[in-house]
């Protein structure tokens, strides 16, 4: 451990040579800045972590039967169990998805789970990521570095190798294309925020990094056009562009992202999209309520893991507990995520907070309201190299192909500054690398 | 950009001409429509479809057994608010069974909009329209979806040609509990006969004439014309 801090320099150093960075928008202008890495890392027992593999992948399982079942016989929401509300308004759902089946039924194949542990050692699930949840390619990194520059450490501890993400994701990539044609990851381009990510993915999976502009439709089938034009046939896309710019024939027809007739080729089950379209549903913050509900419904099994304490105005009960309570309570915009429209209730103006009511009551449906969860901090070093606590989460990444399978490691965000419990990049937070125990 | 078959619209003829010539493929979307797609990837200064064809209409019933819920849901372009909903509360009351409930919305709706030629946009949403009480076919038929979702009738948006007018035309199907039939708020109708149907959706956003692409640098012009008679 003492050589690893000792090292802390040169990691920092290694990691901005190999380009460790995060993009930000701020006003419409984009920055590019160092995604700041703490050197202490996280450490997760064994027998913590063999609760948390369990609950993840039955959580991850129950989310895929939920997006099947939304897309086709609908029973969750015939039988009662979650509010058409919830689904069918959701801006997450899709109905060009409805009664398309994905490549083996897989829809959240890479499954991003944000999760917090509370003073009481407890692990509670914050959110839910099915769409292109990003961050695996940090922790990554991150360890290729320390491991060189501190080899020590990894033989002083028993820590599980996390060396295997990329054939994980290959694995599964495998699985999805139906075998006639290549695996690429779609990037938006250099200028997205996670640009470091995409391409290290594609070294690590050996798949190709397709830009705009290098696939193309063609009877129902996606092409990537390679050098002097040659055409390869796709089967397999992981995408890291979200569904509305993905066909512009399809969703947002101003996007020159995307590859027009795309969603052709997908429903003729010519291609794999990873993750599937129309995920959406199930990640939306008002669904997140019902998640536990869904695990008993398609699993017949108790949850393991639980949510946050969380309320929902739609229901008269929860709405006259907010409205008492707006003042202890976080209030989040279901449609946004990275940090953006989350509003703690202690931190406003009476002004503020009334208005906060009022915009409940005008939409419940586009807000929840959680007990502010106080989970544990872990040190970091600061600027003046002295440990200093801050907030931490950690993001786990399950992995969705012939099994449902969770990475041994996840990306543990902590925040920027000691009293904020916002720990999201987009809002200038660092990362530490997270140790899952062998013992 | 053919007409569709179905129970009640036999599809005896038809031809689809594009010019420059180019491949096109036939494919159905998300909503049961008949998709026809291709592109045309040289310089070109005009492009041209024309849809032909030959159509035997029956009575406009179109029978389903479950229909998909999503036509239950406020869309993009059918979305309102309390202020609308207590306006239809206004001439719906819950005792009226389904049939009686689309002909008082197909009555109010017509009577409390007026027909003006290029006062709305193709993003006008219904709420746009209810508040200033003028547009054209496709909004009459947004606030009548938009009412009938709203006191929980099964409502879409039909885009097709119709007798007399030189456009394409937008109507509504509403869900009876057994079968889709046709109401024509613009006129102020049941549809019966004449009407020739291409495509559905939950409102224009998902069924459009024709969508696309073209890259360049140049002004784009669309005209669309169309001819329906009687043989």
């Amino acid at each position: 451990m003492k050589e690893l801090l000792a090292a802390r320099d040169t990691v920092n150093v290694w990691m901005e040579r190999y380009g460790v960075r995060f993009g930000v928008y701020k006003n419409g202008v984009f920055n590019e800045q160092i995604f700041p890495f703490d050197s202490i890392p996280r450490k997760i027992p064994a027998d913590e972590w063999a609760m948390l593999e369990k609950g993840l992948i039955q959580r991850v399982k129950a989310l895929n039967m939920f997006l099947y079942d939304i897309y086709h016989e609908k029973r969750i929401v015939n039988d009662g169990v979650i509010p058409k509300e919830f689904t069918y308004e959701s801006k997450g759902y899709m109905p060009d998805c409805d009664g398309i089946t994905p490549a083996k039924n897989v829809y959240a194949h890479i499954a991003g789970i944000d999760l917090v542990q509370d003073k009481d050692g407890r692990w509670l699930v914050l959110e839910d990521n099915l769409r292109i949840p990003s961050g695996a390619s940090y922790p990554m990194i991150a360890r290729k570095v320390t491991r060189k520059a501190s080899p020590q450490t990894f033989r002083d501890n028993l820590v599980a190798d996390n060396r295997n993400y990329g054939d994980m994701l290959r694995e599964m990539m495998d699985y999805i294309n139906d075998g006639r044609g290549i695996n690429v990851i779609f990037t938006p381009g250099r200028y997205n925020s996670a640009f470091f990510e995409h391409s290290y993915l594609a070294e690590k999976t050996g798949a190709v990094l397709a830009f705009p502009g290098d696939l193309v439709v063609e009877n129902s089938n996606v092409y990537y056009i390679g050098i002097n034009r040659r055409k390869h046939r796709v089967g397999a896309i992981y995408r890291r562009v979200s569904d509305e710019y993905m066909d512009p024939l399809a969703f947002e027809p101003s996007s020159l992202l995307g590859v027009p007739n795309l969603m052709e080729s997908y429903r003729a089950g010519n291609v794999g999209v990873i993750n599937a379209f129309g995920n959406g549903v199930a990640d939306d913050k008002g669904i997140y309520y019902f998640v536990p509900k869904m695990v008993s419904y398609y699993l017949n099994e108790e949850p393991i893991l639980s949510n946050a304490p969380t309320y929902l105005p739609f229901f008269k009960e929860d709405f006259d507990y907010i409205i008492k309570n707006v003042k202890k309570l976080v209030i989040k915009d279901v449609a946004e995520a990275g940090g953006y429209g989350v509003m703690f209730g202690r931190d406003m103006s009476p002004e503020r907070l009334e208005e906060v009511k009022n915009l409940i009551i005008q939409d419940p449906r586009r807000w929840i309201a959680q007990e502010v969860v106080d989970f544990i901090d872990l040190d970091i070093i600061d600027e003046n190299s002295n440990p200093s606590p801050r907030k931490c989460d950690l993001r786990a990444f399950v992995v969705t192909g012939r099994e449902t399978k969770v990475w041994k490691s996840g990306l543990t965000r902590f925040s920027r500054d000691p009293h904020s419990f916002v720990v999201n990049s987009s809002q200038g937070g660092g990362f530490k690398d997270t140790w899952v125990m062998e013992k | 950009m053919a007409p569709c078959m179905n129970s009640m619209q036999l599809v005896e003829k038809r031809n689809l001409c594009i010019e420059p010539s180019c491949m096109v493929y036939w494919t159905k979307d998300g909503f049961g429509n008949e998709v026809q797609y291709g592109s045309y990837n040289q310089a070109h200064d005009k492009f041209r479809i024309e849809s032909s064809g030959v159509v035997k209409c029956g009575p406009y019933v179109l029978p389903e057994l479950r229909p998909n819920p999503i036509y239950l849901a406020p869309s993009q372009h059918t979305y309102y608010d309390h202020s609308f909903e207590l306006w239809v509360h206004s001439f719906v009351s819950t005792g009226m069974d389904s049939v009686t409930k689309s002909v008082a919305i197909l009555h109010n709706v017509h009577d409390y909009l007026t027909y003006k030629k290029f006062s709305t946009s193709n993003t006008t949403c219904a709420m746009d329209v209810f508040r200033s009480r003028e547009g054209v076919c496709q909004d009459f038929a947004h606030v009548m979806i938009a009412a009938c979702r709203c006191v929980g009738l099964y409502a879409r948006y039909v885009n097709g040609l119709v007798l007399g007018e030189g456009e394409t035309h937008a109507w509504v199907e509403v869900y009876d509990g057994s079968c889709w039939k046709g109401y024509d708020p613009t006129r102020d109708c049941c549809v019966t006969w004449g009407y020739v149907k291409i495509a559905h959706g939950g409102d224009v956003g998902d069924c459009p004439s024709n969508r696309g692409q073209i890259y360049g640098n140049t002004k784009e012009l669309l005209n669309i014309k169309t001819v329906l008679k009687e043989l």
